[in-house]
């Protein structure tokens, strides 16, 4: 709720620049290898467009001025003599579209949206400004927010159409009453749909073949458990890793309910009408499989009090050998038990299920925030010139002097250009493209037409096999030919499932659903911890009682109106 | 003539006033307009003069929420138990310290006992987890060795409010120590010596000189914890609570956290405060009158 | 220099010592787990093989702490946050706590301004009206308004007001007798005989001065600006695991390096642990009427 709100921080993942310098240092340069950009520790200079390709609107002139407010965080870094207020992305909005984009202020992330309230409250409106679900609505209802339908019909670029339409929910979200208000911050969905992440050396070292279907799983959970996969000879390993929040994206047991066609926390279609994943009776069956779990000593007897800190600590000792989780993962924390065992490998599995039906795995939509601009400003289509900038150029450019200059160099990781701009928009299905083109190279042993940042990607995973870079498993088990991103091809098939309610609370789900959430989380975790199934009987009555059945009428009012 | 003389020596005290009351009055009363919009349905923009007034509804809003008496009881409860051992263990303490002569190791225990101060809860809490648990805590292995079974300290829900009581005063008793320890320092030494003329033990001296000398701090002190009744701790609480401790540990602010009112519906984050405050109000006022009336002290 | 005329007999000492001196352990405990952790290797704190020793000795966390420009910054301003804001919160307290600290027939309006300050603690507006008023002026992203909002520090007054009215009214009234006015009194005669109250009530105020974040992170316009604790907040924080991605990958990678978060913090309670011996020689130094008729 503190983190995330408002507006994302996006970067690659640290831990591949990491891998790329120990690879670049531990293989003699090839002819074959792309020559590293100079990269200049000084801000580049004027002529630093020269020779680009880039798309660019008419400019304003002369120059108009915007203001507008951001985040940075404590891992945000500059180039010599840039700040926030003076960078590549100031400079070139300012020189090549013509607006002088000001910050009235900056702050860390996870005051974003504290800081927002109380500048617009006090009066002090930005020009264009990030804002979450919640606020667009109160701000739209307020009057603060300008009509963007008219100028987007007008302004938005094929590219940027392109962009937004990819996820068929984008704009939806950022409509209300027929108006399009903001324009949604795109990122790709599907990729928090979780999979399966197994011990693999664990699988292997007992002779277990992979898992293919729920009951598997439970059995892995039980040999994992019982046969002392680390084999230090002490009975102090667990099957499936759980944590006091029971969901999220590390060790969160919503995959494990998926795999019994439960849904928990989501709402789907049933007959034409939207109901509550977690007052299905799917949920039981799957809530008696972890209860019989924790009985038998597979879960962790504590995991109700831990909290992720604890859970990403067992994992890094090598205490557990299953868990739910999104593809990325590896990235965080798998890597941790990598690094503390050289042998441990976690590979990703689709979402085994229980009978002969395939499970989905369930996902939400990934618009968190909508970029708006202030009624009143003279300028709004600025904005919509200044995102077709981003999708037209930078966000599905194969230019590696462009990825360079506006994005990243990825000889200085640590200098991430893009978080100088609010306006970031991630292709919906980036994650899956590069994955796809970086394992069709693979199956070539070409890497020849990948942009850069997929070349390292593909040289990572053949340090992986040609040179036994151990550290390089995270990237073969993600982007890998039996990773984890492949599976979210299947996710986005048939094998998702997809939460359809994405519009922003309803005033009683406002009201009630922290209670009823609450209320959820007690009877899982002492349903799990042994407590008798009924109280799921008993929680579902609840749940309609104190609320929901209010609840489930104001979303289904919402979805006749947004099927 | 009398009275202009009373007020010309009064004058200095108002200039030594004057500074704070100007601050004060601006940066704390200024304010205090805003506790209208417990009152209002905020409205982006429009801010207190310009939301509509929506009588008690936030106030009904809060009265609606299904656990809400369990939590406001939850809440007493612990801040109630922390309020006490909040005085009774420093002033133990202080008192304990009080008889050590040697003064390096005195210095030494004032000063450890003050460092949890300095860690936040967040990384508190990550000790806790650790030292707390049934299985590999130290706390429970050292249980173990008197053969007392494993204690789920935080997972037990007849067992969190004292565990966030007990931590409570690990992690701030050495502040209180420090105020008694100065409070300490104000009795008159002369009375002692007169006790030991008089053949007074140990015992007695306490009881009858040093417990009354800082009994002053200790009511005092007291009355101002009143003050935080229906705070019972977020930080702390927030961190360390789980769905299984819910029914006994969850309190009125990590409630509210939870519906995520406090960013955006000011009016009802408003509404809570004002509550709060109206009750401390109230306890303040009543342990105000108490003292003056029984122990004839004047807190303030 | 101790009140305290007779020692404790030796069995009684020696159990005295024995919990002061577990009780010690006890917070000592917390210290030495992140000092430890502060000298380890990531992987060994990562996978909680850390207790009160270090494992893997290196130093790689200071190194890592001393390289980053905003924590040598975020340090300078809370300094300077203690060094200006300390002073004026003492002198206010001071200036305060005399005419409270008076009888109701010297001073009329006592009870009246004691409930005036009282209130203050009790009610608050909220943080919009408390940012607009701040911002109305003219502190928004300046040094000054992490000193002046809270300038005036009730609790300490309250402290600091009783310590003066436990002071024997002979004292005073013989310096009136003398001619002294209420300056006098409070410079010549009160002060000085509270020092053990006013050194707690500055270690107080400065403590509180350096524990403070909120404030920072919400005023300043920009995170150059903050004082360290605001920055440590930043660093410190435990993520909601449902609102995870794989953009905060960065920020996880931070949150969840606890070596160096635990020597960011080590390093941040360096200052009072220097502070606290210098005040502390006042705590126990308050022989009030000893001194006075010696």
């Amino acid at each position: 709720m503190k983190q995330n709100t408002g507006k994302r921080c996006p970067s690659r993942p640290a831990i591949l620049f990491l891998l790329a310098a120990l690879i670049l240092a531990s293989c003699a340069p090839k002819a074959a290898e792309p020559t590293p950009q100079p990269s200049g520790a000084a801000a580049p200079a004027g002529d630093v467009y020269a020779g680009l390709n880039l798309i660019v609107p008419n400019k304003y002139d002369p120059p108009i001025d915007m203001t507008s407010v951001t985040t940075v965080n404590a891992t945000v870094k500059f180039l010599n003599g840039d700040d926030i207020h003076n960078n590549i992305w100031t400079r070139t909005y300012r020189d090549v579209l013509g607006i002088n984009l000001k910050y009235q202020w900056v702050v860390d992330g996870s005051m974003y949206e504290q800081k927002l309230g109380l500048s617009v409250n006090s009066g002090e409106i930005p020009d264009m400004f990030v804002v979450g679900p919640s606020q667009l609505l109160a701000y739209q209802e307020a009057g603060l927010l300008a009509d963007l339908t008219s100028i987007y019909a007008a302004e938005a670029s094929k590219n940027t159409r392109f962009i937004l339409d990819q996820d068929p929910v984008a704009l939806k979200s950022a409509t209300i009453n027929g108006k399009l208000w903001g324009i949604p911050l795109t990122d790709g969905s599907v990729t928090s749909a979780s999979v399966l992440w197994v011990r693999q050396d664990w699988l292997d070292k007992l002779n277990i073949p992979a898992p293919k279907t729920m009951a598997d799983v439970l059995e892995i959970s039980r040999r994992f458990t019982e046969d002392d996969p680390d084999g230090n000879g002490v009975d102090d390993t667990i099957g499936l890793a759980a944590t006091k929040g029971i969901w999220g994206a590390i060790a969160g047991l919503q995959g494990f309910f998926n795999g019994y066609h439960a849904y928990p926390g989501i709402w789907f279609d049933q007959g034409g009408k939207l109901v509550y994943g977690s007052v299905q009776p799917e949920m039981r069956s799957a809530l008696l499989a972890l209860q019989d779990m924790y009985a038998k000593g597979q879960l962790d007897r504590e995991f109700g009090v831990k909290d992720i800190n604890q859970v990403t600590e067992t994992i890094a000792k090598g205490k557990c050998g299953m868990e739910f989780g999104v593809w990325w993962n590896p990235y965080h924390p798998l890597n941790l038990s990598q690094q503390n065992d050289p042998e441990a490998y976690w590979a990703a599995y689709p979402i085994p299920s229980i009978d002969d039906t395939p499970a989905r795995s369930q996902y939400s939509s990934a618009i968190g925030s909508f970029l708006v601009v202030r009624a009143g400003y003279e300028h709004p289509e600025a904005l919509i010139r200044m995102v077709n900038f981003w999708t037209d150029n930078i966000v599905l450019t194969q230019d590696d002097n462009i990825r360079r200059i506006f994005l990243g160099d990825i000889n200085a990781p640590d200098v991430v250009l893009y978080k100088y701009t609010p306006v970031v928009l991630w292709a919906p299905n980036g994650t899956i493209e590069t994955g796809r083109k970086v394992r069709e190279a693979l199956a070539k042993h070409d890497p020849s037409g990948l942009d850069l940042d997929a070349q390292w990607r593909y040289r990572i995973i053949q340090a992986y096999f040609e040179q036994g870079v151990k550290e390089a498993w995270v990237e073969v088990a993600t982007n890998g030919p039996n990773g984890s991103v492949p599976i979210l091809e299947g996710v986005l098939g048939d094998r998702g499932m997809f939460n359809r309610f994405y519009g922003t609370p309803t005033p009683a789900m406002a009201a009630k659903m922290p209670t009823l959430e609450t209320m959820e989380a007690e009877m899982i975790t002492k349903v799990i911890m042994g407590e008798p199934i009924e109280k799921f009987d008993q929680f579902v009555e609840e749940w309609y009682r104190l609320g929901g059945t209010e609840i489930v009428d104001e979303v289904n009012l919402w979805y006749s109106k947004n099927k | 003539m009398l009275q202009r003389k009373k007020f010309s020596n009064e004058i200095p005290l108002y200039l030594m006033l004057a500074p704070a009351v100007v601050l004060v009055l601006i940066y704390s009363y200024a304010p205090m307009v805003g506790l209208v919009m417990g009152f209002q349905r905020v409205l982006p923009g429009k801010g207190i003069f310009g939301s509509p007034w929506v009588g008690l509804e936030n106030f009904k809003f809060v009265f609606e929420m299904p656990t809400i008496f369990q939590v406001v009881w939850n809440t007493i409860r612990i801040a109630g138990l922390k309020a006490i051992a909040g005085v009774a263990v420093p002033v133990t303490v202080a008192l304990m310290l009080n008889n050590v002569t040697s003064h390096a190791f005195k210095r030494t225990v004032q000063t450890v006992i003050y460092l949890p101060h300095f860690l936040s809860w967040i990384i508190m809490a990550g000790i806790l987890l650790d030292i707390l648990s049934p299985s590999e805590g130290i706390v429970n292995r050292a249980l173990g060795l008197l053969g007392i079974r494993p204690i789920f300290f935080l997972g037990d829900d007849r067992i969190f409010p004292w565990t966030m009581v007990v931590t409570e005063v690990w992690k701030s008793f050495g502040f209180g120590t420090i105020v008694y320890l100065a409070a300490l320092t104000d009795i008159d030494p002369t009375l002692y010596e007169a006790a030991v003329v008089d053949g007074a033990s140990r015992w007695q001296q306490t009881r009858y000189i040093t417990l009354p000398g800082i009994s002053g701090t200790i009511i005092m002190l007291s009355t101002l914890s009143l003050g935080n009744i229906l705070n019972a701790g977020f930080d702390q609480i927030f961190n360390l609570y789980s769905p299984l401790v819910y029914r006994t540990g969850d309190i009125i602010d990590t409630l509210v956290y939870r519906t995520g009112i406090l960013n955006n519906q000011y009016g009802i984050a408003t509404a809570v405060g004002l509550l709060k405050s109206v009750v401390s109000l109230l306890l303040i006022g009543i342990a105000y009158k108490l003292a003056a009336k029984w122990a004839d002290y004047r807190i303030f | 220099m101790n009140p305290r005329i007779y020692k404790l007999p030796f069995f009684e000492n020696l159990l005295n010592l024995t919990v002061l001196a577990l009780l010690a352990a006890l917070c000592l405990f917390p210290i030495l787990h992140i000092l430890a952790l502060s000298f380890s290797s990531a992987a060994a704190a990562a996978s909680g093989r850390v207790a009160v020793w270090p494992v893997e000795f290196t130093l790689q966390s200071y190194q890592f702490v001393l390289d980053n420009p905003a924590f040598g910054k975020s340090f300078i301003i809370s300094l300077l946050r203690v060094l200006v804001g300390t002073p004026v919160n003492m002198i206010l307290t001071i200036l305060v706590a005399y005419p409270l600290s008076r009888p109701r027939d010297k001073f009329r309006a006592r009870d009246f301004f004691a409930w005036f300050f009282i209130i203050t603690v009790l009610f608050s507006g909220g943080l919009i009206p408390w940012y607009m008023v701040i911002r109305q002026t003219g502190l928004i992203d300046k040094f000054w308004a992490l000193i002046l909002p809270g300038a005036v520090p009730v609790f300490n007054v309250i402290l600091l007001a009783n310590s003066f009215r436990t002071i024997p009214k002979e004292l005073e009234e013989a310096a009136a007798m003398d001619g002294a006015g209420h300056w006098t009194v409070l410079f010549k005669v009160l002060l000085p005989l509270s020092l053990p109250v006013l050194a707690t009530v500055t270690l107080f105020v400065a403590v509180a001065h350096w524990n403070s974040w909120f404030d920072g992170l919400i005023l300043m316009n920009s995170p150059d600006k903050y004082p360290l604790q605001s920055y440590l907040q930043t660093v410190v924080v435990n993520p909601d695991p449902r609102m995870l991605t794989e953009r905060d990958l960065d920020l996880l990678k931070i949150i969840s390096n606890r070596t160096t978060r635990a020597a960011q913090i080590f390093i941040a309670m360096i200052p009072i642990l220097m502070v606290y011996p210098f005040l502390q020689r006042y705590f126990t130094s308050g022989i009030k009427l000893g001194s006075v008729k010696g």
